[in-house]
């Protein structure tokens, strides 16, 4: 009996074991699709500009035309519906809707050396502070760049008390941050 | 005498266990390969404007070199074959699309001695994705 115990307490125990390290193997590599989603979406955003001032030597990012590009290829990737609602088969299935924060940097922020050396301070590269969902960030840019955060919610772990303790309010929601910047 | 095949069995589990661990890791490279490799591809098509025949067999022979799954197994159920061109504002019709499926074959090791088939110990692994054509097409 003594035996009996001990062994269905350790084949327990592994059970618990694996299903943390396939919980947590997942969730790294769902925050390594997600980066690469960031970074996709920053891309698509930043192929549009604004003909006029382009014509003119300056690189100003369409923001109309790059957040409907943001918006459908965050849907795409991710599997969203219209309203961001992830749809079945998808790790944030229990997250209600999959947020997004999108900034342009471009020349109508930051003018160029080439254009007036003497601003040598307003021009790129540049560091520069962007907050996303209440968090800031310095980042050097070296060029005119989109800036996209993607806040997916809590992880999705099929152990229970490793649910219960991320879906606790204090506990930080998974967000990822990528950076296209178009070098000239 | 009981205790030896108490502990017999108990080993049994127990070296299922070690044995699922490194199956993990497989499965978990499998997926990852994957992914780098559609990634890849997709990168290339955007420049062509769509899934050139050699874009995509590349992207087969690397799914294969990357992951255990043969190219037969992989499953392709969404592809941009016919070229579509840039524009200047956004248009869902200069897309590229992609939507491609891998089977993740032994779950759980040892299934068999547990009393589950093959056909219930995997299940199919999608990466779906657009990206925006390069492509300048003239006239």
């Amino acid at each position: 009996m003594k035996e009996m115990i001990l062994g269905l307490s350790m084949s327990l125990l592994m059970i618990t074991i694996l299903l943390m390290i396939g919980d947590l193997d997942q969730y790294k590599e769902q925050r390594i699709r997600l980066k690469s989603v960031s970074e996709e979406v920053a891309a698509s955003a930043a192929q549009y500009k604004t003909l006029e001032e382009y014509a003119d030597g300056y690189l100003h990012f369409n923001q109309v035309e790059g957040n409907k590009a943001a918006d459908f290829t965050l849907q795409r990737h991710l599997n969203l519906n219209n309203t961001f609602t992830p749809q079945a088969p998808n790790y944030w299935i229990n997250t209600p809707n999959i947020e997004k924060q999108i900034t342009y940097i471009d020349y109508s922020n930051y003018k160029t050396y080439l254009v007036n050396p003497a601003d040598d301070l307003e021009a790129f590269p540049k560091e520069y502070r962007f907050t996303h969902f209440g968090e800031t960030f310095t980042t050097w840019l070296l060029g005119p760049s989109v800036v996209v955060s993607i806040n997916a919610g809590k992880p999705n772990y099929r152990l229970k008390f490793l649910q219960l303790y991320v879906e606790r309010p204090e506990q930080p929601d998974v967000i990822e941050h990528g950076i296209h910047t178009l070098e000239e | 005498m009981q205790s030896y095949i108490v502990s017999a069995f108990i080993l049994i589990f127990f070296f299922m266990g070690l044995g699922q661990f490194v199956n993990e890791q497989q499965m978990e490279t499998n997926r990852s390969g994957f992914a780098l490799a559609i990634e890849n591809a997709a990168q290339h098509a955007r420049m062509e404007g769509y899934f050139t025949p050699d874009i995509k067999d590349d992207m087969l022979e690397a799914i294969e070199d990357q992951t255990t799954i043969s190219k037969s197994e992989v499953r392709v159920l969404e592809l941009t074959e016919t070229q579509v061109c840039t524009r200047q504002g956004f248009s869902e019709s200069n897309q590229i699309h992609y939507k491609i499926a891998i089977p993740i074959k032994n779950v759980i090791i040892g299934a068999s001695f547990l009393g589950i088939t093959d056909a219930e110990n995997m299940y199919w692994y999608p990466l779906q994705g657009s990206v925006a054509s390069e492509k300048i097409c003239k006239g």
